[in-house]
Formats: structure tokens, sequence, C-alpha cells
């Protein structure tokens, strides 16, 4: 444990995560304005160390005349919300479905590996507006395109690992005890798999915020509520007049995707015995 | 790769398409919203409404429906679209050949950038050359492509006004071309003010398809490249009094390639991809900008004929990927 | 007998080299002293890790990045290659010094055919043409007594067996007719039978042609059979130089005596081995670190 502390990356990608939380939990406290408050008086103000700035709006305003500072901090609540759902479910099917194929092999492995090679076969942003326009907008939606586009990933390598699992001698000679395959999967198996996947849900994470942004940025998830897509995607039209709108949720995104991926990469170099040396 | 194998490839492909398919399918039917009543007029009768409806096929059963679906498909009926009234097929293939630019745009790019970046951090291994594209990679890989896109249009659209951040071209001059092809077609007429212009309007939107794949061809091939050249018939290549470049670009970067065209060639088709988003930031008319249209249009027809479109565009390049590794692997030339 | 005052075609004087890495210096080359006189062959003899490798790598120019070094001469036809620079180094490589390697299935470029590797020596330092270089190819090809080198010159290396690709290496080695080669164990890896037959065609080549060759190996049966005087090294110092047959008749250092000894007796089977023994090594390693203060307070008053 204190090695992982140690590492450098593991301990960027911990904070990152940890400010989001914090700031999507005390939002309403931390938010100087209600972040739909619109105000004519204030549209596409700079924001308060630009000539013109007011400093009740820090970071500025957009063209309805809200506070972007408040809408950046309450666009980490949808954030998180797809982020750590998007990325259990989608972490669950894939694990569950990896570890039945790689384990029972034969015409199970066979179909599931059928159905990976099939979702692969889409464009991912492509099922994400496939079910958009079939489900219509919201988080759920959203939520669920994550899961579809995410799940083949966390499939393809806890299968992968099974099968060079099964072989080994922990697993052969428990069956020869007489272990059930069950207890083998979830006692055996599935221990050894977590450090892989707890890596893997760390980059997924970091996936699922990118998707939320795009999937906010098209229209298709929930409108009217502060995301950061939004954000950018209203930002878009006015950007020969308010150029800095767009610059918040960017430099949010990316940062949160480097965090996020600097925990995964933190945790995979902390874990992996071989690289420890 | 002989003939027999490519055949064979093409007909494994089948079942993935067919579950494509299906996927598509069940997606779009399984789920609420009806495509009839957002195209009807207020003042529509519910006769008018059927009938629509049975014009569509959309009133018969499910299963009905589905093997209805399948036997256009395999005839190549793909439908009229409900959103624009044409026939789907012609559609989806008069917009294919901007998308194809595009990607082929971005493809070329990714691939040249990427050589140069790994062979140049090779050559000047240990100095801050490699450092630095150590940097522009890592950077370049973390940064997914939408957060690209972005970023350029700040750059290009407020800072630096160097290149326009959307369409294809101007629409008065979209009518001096016969194909759709029109970069392929201003280069074979030898119009190169007009091809220089379509390539102004692709830059950024290839840029930003590029930039992960340049990270990713940079890295791996320079960590083949890195593989390769402690080996013993390296060494004998230098004693023979060769000089380092010679050494390589001749001698190791062929036995580079090929774990190279392993790992990244997943990455191309991501590329091909990312073009349903890049085509809608930067209002490029190509068939990843007509799904969102069809899309908000709930237009099933034409959603269905992007997507297998799609779906074929990967397995083709997954294809394509196969043979040039078989191409450059000497042990299956033969 | 070699004329005393006879221009060695290569002599190494005080070599000294070292591996600097992570802040500490390793030295493996302790003062080595070598001569080799035109058209004879040297054996350099010693256990792995005695240093005969670093020796070739130092000639050669392709020490590692991280070696260094700290002193000395090689003296090629009198020219000391330390002293000419990368690119007057580089210049002698290929045409009047050349390398065989000891892996021969890892010598060959995988990804070009047998004729590309063969021609292209000659093409860059004889300057000849395709088809000229390709007659050539066919002629050495023959020399190293391939047969059917036609057929050769279309394959790929890894369609050839350790025994022929070492042929092939040779050949590309004596094509430009060198006048130094480095052979590193050439016949380490191959199959028993193979290995007389490769001894005896590099000691044919270098008869024909008087190249003069630096054998590095660490057996001795290989030495008694083709080197016409050897150097013993062990942690990177010389312990005895002779010329063979004084070698075997009368080794004077106890180290190349328990060499000979510890080789296994073929004619003998029941005798026991006699590895070299502990005190002798731990005697060889002080005299090595001795060696090292002295050169270390030596550099530290310098």
């Amino acid at each position: 444990m204190p090695a992982l502390l140690a590492n450098p990356r593991f301990a960027f990608g911990a904070f990152v995560l940890l400010s989001l939380v914090l700031v999507a939990a005390f939002a309403p406290w931390l938010a100087p304005h209600d972040p739909m408050e619109q105000s004519l008086l204030n549209q596409l103000l700079p924001p308060r160390w630009a000539k013109g700035g007011d400093p009740a709006f820090l970071l500025g305003t957009d063209t309805l005349g809200r506070d972007l500072l408040s809408r950046m901090i309450y666009g980490t609540r949808p954030a998180i919300l797809v982020m750590v759902a998007g990325a259990t479910l989608s972490g669950i099917a894939g694990v569950v479905l990896g570890m039945l194929a790689g384990f029972f092999g034969g015409w199970l492995d066979a179909l599931v590996s059928r159905v990976v090679d099939t979702f692969m076969s889409f464009p991912p942003m492509l099922l994400a507006i496939v079910l958009a326009a079939a489900m219509g907008p919201g988080l759920t939606t959203v939520v669920i395109s994550v899961v579809l586009i995410g799940w083949t990933r966390f499939c393809r390598v806890v299968r992968g690992e099974v099968l060079a699992l099964r072989e080994q001698e922990f697993v052969t000679s428990a069956r020869t005890i007489g272990v059930s395959r069950a207890r083998i999967l979830f006692h055996e198996l599935l221990p050894n798999l977590l450090p892989l996947v707890i890596v893997l849900l760390g980059l997924e994470m970091g996936r699922a915020i990118v998707v939320e942004a795009i999937m906010s940025f098209i229209g298709f998830s929930s409108s009217g509520l502060a995301t950061w897509g939004a954000i950018i995607a209203d930002a878009r039209s006015y950007i020969n007049q308010a150029w800095w709108a767009m610059t918040y949720p960017i430099v949010a995104i990316i940062v949160a995707v480097l965090g996020l991926n600097a925990l995964g990469d933190g945790l995979r170099q902390a874990t992996d015995p071989v690289l420890q040396r | 790769m002989s003939p027999a194998t490519l055949l064979r490839r093409l007909l494994l492909a089948v079942p993935t398409m067919f579950g494509v398919a299906v996927v598509v399918f069940v997606l779009l039917r399984v789920v609420p919203g009806d495509p009839i009543a957002m195209m009807i007029p207020g003042e529509a009768t519910p006769e008018d409404v059927a009938r629509l409806r049975e014009s569509y096929g959309l009133d018969k059963s499910i299963l009905h429906q589905f093997v209805l679906y399948l036997g256009q498909l395999v005839q190549g009926d793909f439908g009229v679209s409900i959103s624009l009234k044409q026939d789907v097929l012609e559609l989806v293939l008069g917009r294919l050949p901007a998308t194809l630019e595009l990607a082929f745009v971005a493809i070329t790019l990714s691939v040249t950038c990427g050589f140069a970046l790994a062979l140049a951090a090779t050559f000047w291994t240990g100095s801050w050359i490699e450092s630095v594209v150590d940097g522009i990679n890592s950077i370049a890989l973390a940064i997914p492509e939408f957060l690209w896109a972005m970023l350029l249009i700040l750059a290009f659209a407020v800072l630096m006004p160097l290149f326009p951040i959307s369409g294809r071209i101007d629409p008065m001059r979209a009518t001096a071309f016969t194909t759709q092809f029109y970069l392929l077609e201003s280069i074979v007429r030898g119009e190169f003010g007009l091809a220089r212009e379509l390539l102004g309007h692709l830059a950024l939107p290839a840029i930003s398809l590029a930039l992960p794949l340049i990270a990713v061809i940079a890295r791996v091939l320079k960590s083949s490249l890195q593989e390769v050249m402690v080996q013993d018939y390296i060494l004998l290549a230098r004693v023979k009094g060769f000089s380092d470049l010679r050494i390589l670009t001749r001698e190791a970067l062929p036995n580079a390639l090929l774990p190279t065209i392993t790992l990244t060639g997943v990455h191309f088709i991501f590329l091909v991809g990312g073009t349903v988003l890049v085509e809608l930031i930067f209002a490029y008319p190509g068939i990843g900008n007509m799904l969102f249209g069809a899309a908000s249009n709930r237009d099933l027809p034409l959603i269905q004929g992007v997507t297998i479109v799609f779906a074929l565009l990967f397995i083709l390049l997954n294809i394509a990927i196969e043979m040039t590794y078989a191409l450059v692997n000497p042990r299956l030339r033969r | 007998m070699s004329v005393p005052d006879a221009v060695p075609i290569l002599q190494i004087e005080n070599l000294r080299v070292a591996i600097h890495a992570k802040g500490k210096r390793t030295p493996v080359l302790r003062g080595v002293d070598l001569r080799l006189d035109p058209g004879k062959i040297l054996g350099l003899v010693g256990e792995s890790g005695g240093g005969k490798t670093m020796v070739g790598k130092a000639i050669l120019g392709v020490l590692p990045e991280s070696a260094r070094v700290e002193s000395g001469a090689i003296r090629f036809e009198g020219r000391d290659l330390l002293a000419m620079g990368a690119n007057g180094h580089r210049a002698l490589l290929g045409r009047s010094i050349a390398m065989i390697l000891q892996n021969p299935m890892t010598a060959l470029n995988p990804a070009f055919r047998i004729e590309d590797q063969v021609t292209d020596v000659l093409r860059l330092h004889a300057g000849l043409g395709r088809a000229d270089a390709r007659a050539r190819a066919l002629e050495m090809l023959t020399a190293v007594h391939i047969r059917e080198p036609e057929r050769v010159l279309r394959l790929y290396p890894h369609e050839l067996s350790g025994g022929m690709c070492q042929r092939v290496v040779i050949s590309i080695a004596f094509s430009c007719a060198p006048r130094l080669i480095i052979a590193d164990e050439p016949t380490t890896a191959l199959d028993v039978t193979v290995q007389h037959q490769i001894l005896r065609l590099i000691r044919d080549l270098q008869r024909k042609t008087g190249t003069s060759v630096l054998f590095i190996t660490h057996d001795l049966g290989v030495v008694a059979k083709i080197c016409d005087s050897v150097s013993v090294i062990h942690a990177g110092r010389i312990l005895e130089s002779a010329p063979v047959a004084q070698i075997f008749s009368s080794p004077q250092h106890a180290y190349t005596r328990a060499l000979m000894n510890a080789a296994p007796r073929y004619d003998r089977p029941e005798s026991a081995l006699h590895p070299v023994s502990p005190e002798l090594r731990a005697r060889l390693e002080r005299e090595a670190e001795e060696d090292d203060r002295r050169v270390g307070t030596e550099r530290a008053h310098a």
C-alpha cells in the first residue's frame, strides 16, 4: 500500500479523482451561483482578471448570462455519475462474460467471442448514437452507451487472463480435489483478476467522461443540465465572441482523463510483479 | 495472401455482418419512439398514418420485419430513408467518398508523421529528441480525438485563422465535380488550386483523427526499432561498414514493421470509426455526419444503412491489414 | 616463426576498457597486449566473461554505449584505430577488417534474401554493379562449399541450416578480401560435425587469401587445430602469449595449465573432470583487483 502512494502517477490520479468527487459532493456550497440562473444583464462576461470582468463571475458568463464557474462545478456531478456507474457496470458485464467464456470454453466461448467481434465492428460513437436515437436523450442513455462501448475491453482482457490462469496448478489442483466450478471462479480466479480489472476500471472511467462529454456535446445527454460537454457545445456557437468559455471544460476533461489514466498506470506499476524491481 | 485465403476471410466476415445487422435491427425496434409519428403533419388522418406505416413495413410483426429486412439486405436493397425520402443505398454511396477521402488523408498523415517521429527518436536515441518524441506521444495518446478537435478549433478559429473549421468546400465550387471524390478528381485533373482548397478543409478534421494514431505508431515503431537495433544482424551490418542512417532505414526498419503492424492495426479501424464524431464537429459532409441527422430523426433505414456500411469498411480494413502483414513477412510470402 | 621485426598487422598495447553505468566503473579489459602477425591466426582463449569478445568489439569500434576506452592503442597496420575518429574507423570496416559472428542464425537479416546480404558489401566497397556482384557472390558461395549456390541466393535466412548460414557469414567476411578478420566463437553454436567442417573451411580460406585472423574462442581443441599462436585472457588480463606448439607442450601460467586440464578427455572418458581450482581463481581475482587499485591511484594522481 505505501508503495502505491509513493508512486507519483497513482498519487496524481488519486488526487484528481478525489478532487472531482469532493467538488461534485459539495457543489451546492462551492458554486457561487445557480448554474441555471440566466441574466440578460451579464451576458458573455470575460473572466475576472480580464478587462470588463466582474468579480462576481470568476470565470465569466455564457451567452445566457449563466455563471461559468458554477456550471463547471456542477458539471462534475453528471461526470462522476457516468464515470462511476458506467465504468462499474461495464466492468461487471465484461468481467463476468470474460470469465465464463475463458473458463468454460467451447460453444460459450465461441458465442461470446462472436458477440465481442460484432460489437467491435461498430465505431464506438455509432453505437452511442444509435442507442440515443432509440432511447432518447438522458443520462441513462449515456451510461448504457458507456457500458455497450466499454464491456468488450474488459471481456477480451479477462478472457485472455482466464485462459492463461486456467491451466495453472492452483486451478487444476482445485479441480482434482473436487471444488465446484463456481467456487473456483469466485475464490480462485477472481482474486487473481482483480488487480488487472481495477487498472482497467481506472482507464474506463477516463473514457466514460469523454463519452459523456461527446454525448452532451451532440445533445443526446440530458438537455439543460450543466455538463462539461454541453458547455463546450454552447461555447462553440459563440466561439468568436468568447473563446475562453470553451477552454475551461476542455482543460477540465483533459486533466480528468490524464488523471484517471495516471491512476490506472500507477496501479498497474504498483501491482505488476514484473515491473516491481 | 493467396486468393483462397482472401476468399475465406471475406466469407468469415459474413457472420459478423449478420451480427451487426441483428444488433442494429434490435436496437432500433425494441425501443420507444415512433418514427412515423415524427414525420406526420398534424392534420393527417389515421388512415394516412396507417398507409404510411404499411409502406415502410412497420405494421408487420417484428419477426416478419426482420426476415423482410434480411432478404432486402442480401439483395442490396437498404430501403428508403424516412427523413430524406431517397433510396438509402444511393444516399450512403453519395456521401461515402467524402468520408473515404478524409480517412485516407488522416491515415497517410498518421503513417508519415508516426514513422518520422519513431525514426528520429531511434536515430538520436538517448538525446533530448527522444524525450521530446516520448512527451509528444504521451500527450497525444492521453487526449481523445474529440478534445483534439476542440483544441484545434480553438487554435485555428480564434487564435490563428489558418484553416477553415467547417465544411468540405465552398458550395459554389462543388458543382465543378463529376464524381464525389473531390480531392482525387481535382488532382487527376491537375487543378491544384482546387485541391489545395480541399486540403485546407480536410486539414483540421484529418489532424484530429490522426493525432492518436500518430502517437500509437510512433510509440510502437520506436520500441520495435530499439529491439531490432540490438540484434546480431545489425552488428554485422555495422561491421560491413554501412552508415548508421542506412542501417536504421534499410536493415532495421523492415524487421520492425511486422510487430508494428500487428499492434497498430486495430487503431486504424478506430480512426475510421472516429470520422463519425469528427465529421459532426467540423460539419464535414460524409456518412458520419449523415448518421447524426438520421439519428435525430429516428430514420431507421438510413441508420441501418450507414451502420452496415461502416461495419463493412471495418471488415475490409481488417483484411487489408492482414494482407499487408502477409506481404511484409518473408516467412509468409512463399 | 615470424621475422622479429616484421610489422604486425594488429598490435594492441595496454588496452584498458571499462563500463561506466549507474555511476559505477567496472573494468573489462585491464591492460591487454596482443600481437598478430600478417597471414597468421591468433587464438584468443579464455572462459566466458573473460573479456575476449570485448577485445574484438574494441578493434571493430562497436563497443557498447556504456563502454569507455580509458587508455591504450590498437594498431592496425601501424595506425592507431582509437586515434582515428569514427569515420576513419568505419572506412576500414568491411573492406579491410571483417567479422564472423557466433550465432549464424541471428547474424543474417531475416527480412532479406541471401543474395542481397552477400552482394551489398560488394556493391558498397568494390563498387560492383548488380550483375557483377551477383557473379562474385556465386563465386564466394562456391568457395565456401555451398552446393546449388543459385538456389541459395534466392532463399531467406530462415530457410537455411545453421551450418549453411555460417558459411554465408564466412563468405561475406572474406568477400572484400579483408586483411584482418575477427572470428568470435564461429563454431560454438554449431553441431560438432559441422564445427569441424567450418574450422577447416576457415583455415583453407585463410591460407588461400593470406588474411590474418583473430580467433576468439573458449575451446582449446579448436585452438590446437588451426591457430598459429595463442593468447590466454582472464578477467581482462592477458596471462600468457606464445606460439601454439609451445603453449600446449609447456604452458607457463597456472591458469593455462588449469584450462588444459579442465578440458574433458574424450580418449580417457573415465578420468575425472578438473575445473579451475578455487584457489587459482581467488589468486587471479586478487591480482586483478591490485591492478585496478594501481590504475585507480595512477588516475587519481594524473
